[in-house]
């Protein structure tokens, strides 16, 4: 008996030993597991469409938020003044078909609804339905009753283009930062700033501002399919919107950077109403295919605009994504923008796993650069362009496209200057960037320049921002 | 006879009974009997400690040494009662185990009949009713771990012979009544063997276990109850009891579980084995939760919409495993004829083992999408902003291999050690296809 205890206690002492001097243990973390996780990579099709893109673009984020009142007139045209390679945008589709250039769904942020119209259907709906829809009084008098049945207050895909055109996008922006507001901003005493259009803001790229009646607001025509004289059901309106040479154009044509928003608040032919509607403007290359290959003129200024690379698409939404693929199968940049979080569309697991499903998920719908969100104040969005996670997106070969740049810091962090050498060799090599989305254009521009990515070919000075809004005649 | 079948049937539904104490089947050592007073009180213990070696390849499983079974156990007898508890106190934590009265019925009759009463083993199932002091394995198979049923609280009846044995219970669902919300729901279920050949020299029985469960405690929010069940098992081991194959099932309310099982076993060989099947149901207060969500934009407007939006379907899972083992040299393998189980070691002994389990948790609706980032199954196959919910549970399939030595220094002191291979298919764990598993584990038990 006991010599059987020795034996057992002896036999278990090496057990223990031998186990114990098993050090190998796969520990998760994420300087292992990138390599260990499936990142598929981006065809040759794909790459070449990725290549219509020029590296290092400066995106102006809603026309660049911190100098301007997002998405308007003025917010564009300062960015294309100012050097940005892309106008970034948000779609959204007014209750008559008009494709907007518009973040918000709600509209109280940006503008003036809640004095204009309060919760309530526009009292002259029914006379819009008479005037441009040939509607009858009864027709106009049960189309009102059938409109208030889906009606949601505010929301911008409740209301008519031309019910949306009385609103006022500027003034909200000088109560909001009033060191940057501008009493030019404003409708009352200064340039009525608008919902922007798709076309609005394709013209802007291509170097117009909107036609202005003698009163200051925008020149548009209405008319509508079918009888030009009595409504059938199907007719549909269409806005001819006019447009103006801007004398102070210099020369930039950026692209534009068009986004596709929550499924939900657009119809299911979204995504091929834009495809016709870039065709209508000529920004199409499906339709028609640029020759230009120079994302800058000789002069420096900015000629993305007249390239293939001349419209990237994004979005969060996963069913657009699918869609996207659908109509325009890869054909034009498209970009995933990342979020983390719980709802629908978000990415819930960010980890080396779950971000690199959502960087495949990407590449099996055609997308060509992902867009994750970045830390930093003042947004202080989570963090999804770690260096891990910029080291998969490059992993795949798509191109990294962060989301959104507000100062230095952020830039310097994005370019590893904060890394203090600890890259893991060359795998986490900086920068963790192959374009920015900034509110900032001036900020990113001069950045880039400082850094020496910005383009050779491009313009290596920066305009003054405040005097580029004062030469555009937007006045304190 | 046929009384017996009858009796077992009627008991099934209204009572219960088990095994003695295979939970803890060798004999204890401290023993104090008066037999002039017929009372017989007996006081043991039981320690495991195992030691572990996991290689994964991606999600890890921590590698070491843990107390993983020390067992206080005490009985008493006194003439037809049977009294019996243990405790466990491993991991530096209590848990209750066994205790249960047991009454057996005396009489002239080749059947011995018993009722029960107490917290104790589920009748429904031959793996859990067999002691881990005695399973000739590290752990139970898998799909015992997440199919079968453990101890619950209630009443149960037995009556065997040499050949047929029939054990049913009813039991509670909750053994402390301390569920957050609701109150109890009831299971019965039972096992029915039949054994063909039963003697010193070969056992073969082959038998049938049900057992139906209703769930009734949960938790309630907004005015809603909500029940749950979950199912898993760890990597048949005990130092990492992580559970790569696992299952949550909201909304469960009935389970219906059906299973078949075997054993054969000579003096130096046996083999048995169990296939469980688990059907689950559902019930959900959809008029209540339709009625939550109303008043937003997004709103579903009609229950109709809502309830297309999110189906409620049962679930069904399955599993089963096979255990062999070949004992060098001992005492041979036994049969217990009142547990219909295969008995423990009782002396110096060498065997070899081996088992195959397979576990099968997914329950996936065919053509559906799956996005690792989001754990989420999209039922038109394709990527949906707010797509229709998806009523697939992708607990994860796992083919498992064992082998296993053990060495039986006498009755009272036992070495194990085995090898596991997991195969697993998990959309959730899409990088851990394998994950291997060495250990040992001392064993003592006076």
């Amino acid at each position: 008996m006991f010599k059987n205890l020795i034996r057992l206690g002896f036999t278990f002492s090496v057990a223990v030993v031998t186990f114990s001097s098993c050090e190998h243990q796969d520990f998760t973390n994420e300087l292992e597991d990138v390599d260990r996780v499936q990142v598929n990579t981006i065809s040759d099709d794909m790459a070449k469409v990725r290549d219509y893109v020029p590296r290092m673009a400066v995106i102006a984020h809603r026309g660049s938020t911190f100098w301007v009142p997002e998405e308007t007139e003025a917010a564009y045209r300062w960015a294309r003044e100012m050097g940005a390679d892309y106008l970034e945008a948000d779609l959204q589709c007014s209750k008559d078909g008009v494709v907007l250039a518009l973040h918000d769904d709600n509209l109280c942020r940006t503008t003036d609804i809640e004095n204009v119209y309060g919760e309530y259907i526009p009292s002259t709906r029914k006379q819009f339905y008479m005037t441009y829809y040939k509607m009858t009084e009864a027709q106009a008098d049960a189309q009102v009753e059938a409109d208030k049945a889906s009606f949601q207050p505010y929301y911008a895909k409740s209301y008519m283009y031309h019910e949306l055109a009385q609103l006022d996008a500027g003034t909200w922006f000088n109560e909001s930062s009033p060191e940057q507001g501008r009493s030019s901003f404003s409708k009352d005493g200064g340039i009525h700033q608008y919902i922007s259009t798709l076309g609005d803001l394709i013209n802007y790229a291509k170097g117009k501002k909107l036609q202005r009646g003698n009163d200051g607001e925008r020149v548009y025509t209405i008319t509508k399919t079918g009888d030009p004289n009595s409504y059938s059901e199907g007719d549909e309106l269409v806005y001819t919107f006019e447009y103006a040479d801007d004398e102070e154009w210099r020369g930039n044509n950026p692209g534009i950077y068009i986004e596709f928003k929550e499924s939900w608040l657009n119809p299911t032919t979204f995504e091929q109403d834009v495809y016709d509607e870039l065709a209508k403007y000529d920004y199409n290359i499906m339709e028609k295919p640029s020759s230009e290959t120079n994302f800058y003129k000789a002069d420096g200024s900015v000629n993305v605009g007249n390239t293939n690379g001349k419209v990237i698409l994004q979005t969060f939404s996963l069913e657009s994504l699918r869609r996207t693929a659908g109509v325009f199968k890869g054909e034009i940049p498209m970009c995933f923008l990342l979020w983390t979080g719980t709802a629908a569309t978000d990415l819930i697991y960010n980890t080396p796993s779950g971000y690199a499903s959502f960087i495949n998920l990407g590449l099996q719908y055609k997308a060509h650069i992902m867009g994750p969100c970045i830390a930093g104040a003042p947004n202080n969005y989570p963090e999804m362009n770690a260096p891990w996670q910029a080291y998969l997106i490059k992993k795949s070969g798509m191109l990294n496209h962060p989301y959104s740049f507000d100062s230095l810091e952020q830039m310097g962090k994005y370019f590893g200057e904060y890394n203090w050498g600890n890259e893991y060799g060359t795998l986490f090599e900086p920068p963790y960037l192959d374009g920015a989305f900034t509110n900032r254009t001036e900020l990113t521009l001069q950045y880039f320049i400082d850094k020496g990515v910005r383009n050779s070919a491009a313009a290596q000075t920066v305009p003054d921002a405040t005097a580029t809004l004062e030469r555009l005649g937007y006045h304190k | 006879m046929k009384k017996h079948i009858y009796f077992s049937a009627l008991v099934a539904l209204t009572l219960a009974s088990t095994a003695v104490a295979q939970d803890f089947d060798t004999n204890p050592v401290v023993k104090y009997e008066n037999k002039e007073a017929k009372v017989k009180f007996t006081v043991g213990a039981r320690m495991m400690a195992d030691v572990a070696y996991y290689h994964t390849d991606f999600t890890p499983m921590k590698s070491g040494a843990a107390i993983t079974d020390a067992r206080i156990r005490t009985s008493m007898a006194y003439d037809n009662w049977y009294f019996y508890a243990d405790f466990d106190f491993s991991k530096g934590e209590f848990s209750q185990k066994n205790i249960f009265l047991q009454y057996t019925l005396k009489n002239d009759s080749p059947w011995t009949q018993s009722f029960k009463a107490g917290y104790y083993n589920d009748p429904s199932t031959m793996a859990n009713n067999t002691s881990r002091g005695s399973l000739h394995f590290i752990s139970r198979a898998s799909a015992a771990n997440a199919l079968s049923a453990g101890r619950q609280l209630g009443v149960s009846y037995k009556a065997y012979n040499d050949h047929f044995f029939f054990n049913q219970g009813v039991f509670a669902e909750n053994k402390y009544n301390d569920q957050i919300d609701g109150y109890q729901g009831v299971t019965f279920g039972g096992r029915w063997l039949w054994r063909p050949v039963n003697d010193e020299d070969q056992t073969f029985h082959l038998g049938a276990t049900f057992r139906y469960a209703r769930i009734n405690s949960g938790e309630a929010t907004d005015d809603v109850f909500q029940t749950n069940l979950k199912l898993g098992s760890t990597m048949m081991t005990y130092v990492d009891e992580f559970q790569f194959a696992s299952a949550e099932i909201p909304w469960a309310k009935n389970t219906y579980d059906v299973g078949v099982e075997a054993l054969w076993r000579v003096p130096k060989f046996f083999a048995r084995g169990e296939y469980m099947y688990k059907h689950v149901t559902k019930d959900r207060d959809d008029l209540t939760l339709f009625t939550n969500q109303l008043g937003g934009s997004q709103s579903w407007t009609t229950l109709e919409s809502w309830q297309a939006a999110n189906p409620l379907e049962s679930n069904n899972f399955h599993g089963g495993y096979v255990e062999m083992g070949y004992q060098i040299f001992g005492n041979g393998y036994k049969y217990d004829n009142g547990e219909a189980l295969l008995k423990g070691w009782d002396g110096r002994s060498l065997e070899l083992v081996a088992r195959y389990s397979y576990l099968g948790l997914n329950d996936i609706k065919d053509g559906e999408f799956y996005l690792p980032g989001r754990d989420q199954y999209y039922p038109t196959g394709e990527v949906q902003d707010y797509p229709a919910k998806s009523t697939s549970i992708g607990g994860g399939n796992m083919h498992s291999v064992t082998v296993g030595a053990n060495y039986s220094f006498n009755k009272y002191a036992q070495v194990l050690l085995e090898y596991t291979w997991n195969r697993l298919d998990r959309d959730k764990y899409q990088y851990d296809k394998n994950i291997h598993t060495l250990q040992a584990r001392l064993l003592f038990s006076f």
